[in-house]
């Protein structure tokens, strides 16, 4: 698992189990308790469909939300909060697929995770797990920026210049990767329906 | 003199082959976007399958809860007062924002 640059998240925690009350847990456990049930979700599909790895994903929530909570003083409200978290949390997880890319390239870390394929996990909680794995490798082939595109749109159903706003992408640019987004997914999941 | 307006078929060629191409001419006339947006949307089979794809585990609230406040007893105590704190909150925005639905 990383851990963030700027703080450890166990000073966080250290913090909140050695005052031994419920008012130093309410300040701290709280505050991004409620970040999680706001955000926490979106966080964790926004994550997974940059890295795809499930477990990257939830460390990246992790990590999203303590530095939501760090930097909450730098959201001046001038876009919704919701913007801010999810900008963060790409940016978060395409730092990580950037970092995991380059240590795979160093032959003794290849050789240390060459059971670990970096894909998304083979355990699928519901019937047509199948057509899910087959949907997977159509993402594959998107490139990470691309497949949040089409999960913010698609899933979290934000509007183009949401989506914009978040990625820091102009609109028609936008449009054109998740309107050529859909029409792979749609070609070869042709036999699905 | 009107620009010709392109074709279904158009629309999609330059999807496939020419997208600067066709990013210039959303950009120029924005809602011929709306045309490509129906031509291009997803069955709902495959849309279904994407949320799919991309579903939290169940229990990752509680991972997070937890790696955030390791000590059961000051998690329990958390969870009694975030569930205090959000019945306010919730009830404070239901009285007082109309914006909620246009969040969704």
């Amino acid at each position: 698992m990383f851990t963030t640059d700027a703080v450890d998240a166990n000073d966080v925690a250290s913090v909140v189990t050695s005052t031994g009350d419920a008012v130093a847990v309410s300040s701290v456990a709280l505050e991004i308790e409620a970040l999680y049930r706001e955000f926490g979700e979106a966080i964790y599909r926004v994550a997974r469909s940059v890295v795809r790895d499930a477990s990257l994903a939830e460390d990246i929530v992790q990590d999203t939300l303590l530095k939501a909570w760090q930097h909450r003083d730098d959201w001046r409200g001038d876009a919704p909060l919701r913007h801010w978290i999810l900008r963060i949390a790409h940016n978060t997880a395409v730092s990580v697929l950037r970092k995991r890319r380059e240590e795979l390239r160093d032959p003794d870390v290849l050789a240390a995770s060459s059971s670990d394929s970096g894909g998304p996990d083979v355990e699928r909680r519901v019937a047509g797990s199948m057509a899910v794995d087959e949907l997977w490798k159509v993402l594959d082939g998107l490139d990470p920026t691309t497949r949040a595109i089409v999960v913010l749109r698609e899933v979290e159903g934000l509007a183009y210049e949401e989506i914009g706003d978040v990625l820091g992408l102009a609109l028609p640019t936008v449009k054109t990767r998740l309107f050529r987004a859909r029409r792979a997914l749609s070609e070869q999941m042709e036999g699905w329906r | 003199m009107m620009a010709r307006r392109a074709t279904d078929v158009q629309l999609l060629q330059w999807l496939d082959a020419e997208p600067e191409r066709l990013e210039r001419y959303i950009d120029k006339f924005p809602a011929e976007a709306d045309r490509v947006d129906d031509l291009t949307s997803l069955a709902p089979e495959v849309t279904s399958g994407l949320s799919e794809a991309v579903r939290p585990p169940d229990d990752l609230a509680e991972r997070v809860r937890a790696m955030f406040t390791p000590d059961p007893l000051a998690r329990e105590t958390a969870e009694v007062l975030y569930d205090l704190m959000g019945l306010a909150w919730r009830t404070t925005r239901a009285l007082f924002s109309d914006d909620e639905g246009r969040q969704q």
